[in-house]
C-alpha cells in the first residue's frame, strides 16, 4: 500500500509523492495498482514533499506515468523546486511526462484539455 | 620555505574566489527580469554568456516562476555578442528547466546570422520555441496567456 498521501480535488487524484514509495522494489506495480483502484482518469503527482529529486526518481516517475497511460489514465507531474529544475538537466536529457508548476496549474491544465 | 609557498597559494586562491564571487554578484545585476504582464517575464541577455552567468540566469528565472506563477518566459538573445554551441546548450537547458516548472519559454532575437550559426553548429534546438524579433515573441506570449494585441482605432 502507498505511504504517499492520496486525495481528490475536482475529479483529479492528487498523490503527494514520498521517497519511501519510490524506493520500494515493487514501486511500479504498487503505484499503478493503487491508482487504478481509485477509478479516476486524471492523476497529479505532486513532488513538493521531495527535498531532492534525483535522476533515478525521474526515471521511476516516467515508468509510472507510462504505465498509467497504458491503462488510460492521464498524469501531470508538478511541484518541482527551482533548484531541482536547475540541476536535473545536468543528469538527464529530457522528461517524457507532462509537467506543471503546482497542483492548481495541473488542475487547470486538465480542465483545458 | 614550503609553508610560505603554500600560504601564497592559499592567498592567491582566496583572491580568485573573491574575484569570482564579485563577478557572480556583478552578473546578478546585469540581468534584469522584467515582468511585462501578468504571468509574462522578459529576460534581455546582453554581452557574453558563460556557464556561471547562464546558471545564475536560469536560477533567477526558475525562482521567479515559482514565486510569481509565471506562465511564459521570453529570453531575448539579440544582445549576446557570440552564439556558439556552448551558449546554445545553455539556452536549451534553461528552456527545458522552465518547461519542467510548467512554464513556456520563447527565445527571441534569432537573426539570420545566428540561425545560420546554430544550423552550422549542428545544435538541435527543436525543444525551444524561437522567433526572429522580440515583437513576435511578445505576440506569442500574449496569445499563450489568452490575450491578443490589436491596434486601437
Amino acid at each position: 500500500m502507498l505511504q504517499s498521501n492520496v486525495s481528490t480535488i475536482d475529479g483529479c487524484i492528487i498523490v503527494d509523492v514520498k521517497h519511501i514509495d519510490l524506493e520500494k522494489e515493487n514501486y511500479l506495480s504498487l503505484f499503478i495498482e493503487d491508482i487504478i483502484k481509485l477509478n479516476k482518469s486524471k492523476i497529479i503527482f505532486n513532488l513538493e514533499d521531495l527535498e531532492i529529486v534525483t535522476s533515478d526518481d525521474i526515471q521511476r516517475i516516467e515508468k509510472i506515468t507510462k504505465g498509467l497511460h497504458l491503462s488510460g489514465i492521464s498524469s501531470i507531474v508538478c511541484g518541482f523546486s527551482p533548484y531541482c529544475a536547475a540541476m536535473i538537466f545536468s543528469f538527464i536529457d529530457n522528461v517524457s511526462f507532462e509537467t506543471s508548476l503546482n497542483i492548481k496549474g495541473a488542475i487547470d491544465a486538465f480542465s483545458t484539455k | 620555505m614550503s609553508l610560505t609557498t603554500d600560504e601564497q597559494k592559499i592567498t592567491s586562491q582566496e583572491n580568485r574566489i573573491t574575484d569570482l564571487e564579485n563577478e557572480l554578484e556583478g552578473s546578478r545585476f546585469e540581468i534584469p527580469l522584467l515582468k511585462i504582464a501578468e504571468g509574462v517575464l522578459m529576460v534581455p541577455l546582453m554581452g557574453t554568456m558563460d556557464s556561471v552567468k547562464s546558471q545564475k540566469v536560469m536560477e533567477d528565472i526558475l525562482i521567479n516562476i515559482k514565486l510569481n506563477e509565471t506562465k511564459v518566459v521570453v529570453i531575448d538573445i539579440a544582445g549576446i555578442t557570440v552564439i556558439d554551441s556552448s551558449v546554445a546548450a545553455h539556452l536549451i537547458k534553461i528552456a527545458k528547466a522552465t518547461n519542467l516548472m510548467g512554464c513556456k519559454s520563447i527565445v527571441s532575437g534569432i537573426s539570420p546570422i545566428i540561425a545560420t550559426n546554430i544550423v552550422n553548429l549542428g545544435v538541435d534546438v527543436s525543444d525551444i520555441e524561437t522567433t526572429n524579433t522580440l515583437k513576435d515573441s511578445m505576440v506569442k506570449a500574449y496569445n499563450y496567456i489568452g490575450y491578443e494585441l490589436v491596434k486601437k482605432n
